[in-house]
């Protein structure tokens, strides 16, 4: 609306009248000048980004090289910990086992209602189960199964 | 009567108790106040990684100071610019506790997935334990290209092959509940993502992101966690190194 305003000021100022046309002219061409400035930056490729990203890696690992890894807690797969031979292991499986039963109680009551009734055996069982990478579906299965004793 | 309600009483105190000295045997059973959890009564969780169980844990020494390429404050941008928080309209933005909470259950439950976007040279020098590799490069592809349409199905998607004339009629027209149905590919069934990349300074997963979009994948299945492998790090918290 500002821009118009200046425009039709500049039209009277020429030649006492405001011709529409030469408005819509004027408006065009600023359009065009914008979006030539606007496609003139300099825009990142994909290429490039992959370029960036790989120059990024190889920095990682060279300070890695020079002692500098900066992770925490990298353990590959095969490097497990089974917890018995952890300081707090007693009192971790403990833990576990009661993030295991919070975890029912907070997502699944009805399943939790169920393992409270099981006998203490089969509920560290299906504790062992879950623990072992069990999924929760085929554990509330499992618990329903043992309290129905299937 | 009132023999009965002393009965009340006493059983009360008695349950009280009960509960009072179980309170106290769990918090020594996790070590005590030492003990750094992941959050409030959640000590660590479990997450299956290439067939192996990983415990994902916080760092427990408290005096630990994060240093290295994740400890920068800054890098050169452009491209690693400091990115929005939402990445694309409708999807969601969470941190670290919604994902120990989707670890705990979609993940589990094969109903979710969690996603490195990041190149396969990054991916390979660590990951957030439960994650696949699905590189922004794949997930930015055509939805003709064999490269995405073998990631839309392991995301769970379908393809849907021929669509009779009538039934194309009855979706344009709204008269089927189509949401999750694009002309080529049926997301009904797709999985719950969750996509991550380096942090918040990184462009890999929002472009994996807008990708999906673009190839239909629906935004309310897609979650965004700009944290990254930054904040999973500053946390103290457990990567791997896949085989």
């Amino acid at each position: 609306m500002w821009l118009n305003a200046r425009m039709q000021r500049s039209c009277i100022m020429q030649d006492g009248c405001c011709s529409v046309s030469v408005l819509a002219r004027r408006a065009h061409l600023l359009a065009s000048s914008l979006c030539l400035l606007l496609v003139s930056l300099p825009a990142l490729s994909a290429d490039d980004y992959l370029s960036e990203l790989d120059a990024e890696v190889k920095k990682v690992e060279a300070r890695k090289i020079d002692g500098e890894a900066g992770e925490v807690s990298v353990q590959t797969p095969a490097e497990v910990s089974t917890g018995a031979s952890q300081k707090q292991a007693g009192g971790s499986a403990n833990a576990s086992r009661e993030s295991f039963e919070s975890l029912l109680k907070k997502n699944y009551l009805g399943t939790f209602g169920f393992y409270k009734k099981l006998p203490e055996r089969s509920r560290q069982e299906i504790y062992a189960e879950y623990r072992d990478g069990a999924p929760i579906s085929e554990v509330r299965k499992k618990i329903i199964d043992r309290l129905l004793q299937r | 009567m009132l023999k009965s309600i002393k009965c009340a009483v006493l059983t009360v105190f008695v349950a009280g108790g009960a509960f009072a000295s179980q309170a106290i045997a769990d918090e020594v059973a996790v070590g005590g106040s030492d003990f750094i959890p992941l959050v409030k009564d959640k000590p660590y969780l479990h997450v299956i990684h290439q067939g192996r169980a990983i415990k994902v844990q916080r760092v427990q020494d408290p005096d630990y100071e994060l240093k290295g390429y994740f400890a920068k404050t800054a890098r050169k941008c452009p491209p690693f610019c400091i990115q929005p928080v939402i990445p694309s309209p409708d999807v969601d933005v969470i941190a670290e506790v919604e994902l120990f909470d989707f670890m705990e259950t979609e993940l589990r439950d094969g109903t979710g997935v969690l996603i490195d976007a990041r190149t396969p040279s990054w991916h390979k020098k660590g990951t957030i334990p439960g994650s696949v590799n699905l590189p922004f490069t794949q997930l930015s592809k055509a939805v003709e290209d064999p490269e995405m349409i073998e990631a839309l199905e392991l995301l769970g998607a379908r393809e849907r092959g021929e669509v009779g004339a009538w039934d194309k009629l009855m979706e344009d027209w709204g008269w089927t509940d189509s949401p999750y149905l694009t002309e080529s590919w049926d997301f009904t069934q797709a999985k719950d993502v969750v996509v991550w990349c380096n942090g918040p300074a990184c462009g890999q997963s929002p472009r994996a992101i807008r990708g999906l979009i673009n190839v239909g994948y629906p935004a309310d299945k897609i979650k965004y966690y700009r944290g990254g492998m930054q904040m999973w790090q500053l946390w103290g918290l457990t990567t791997v190194v896949p085989n």
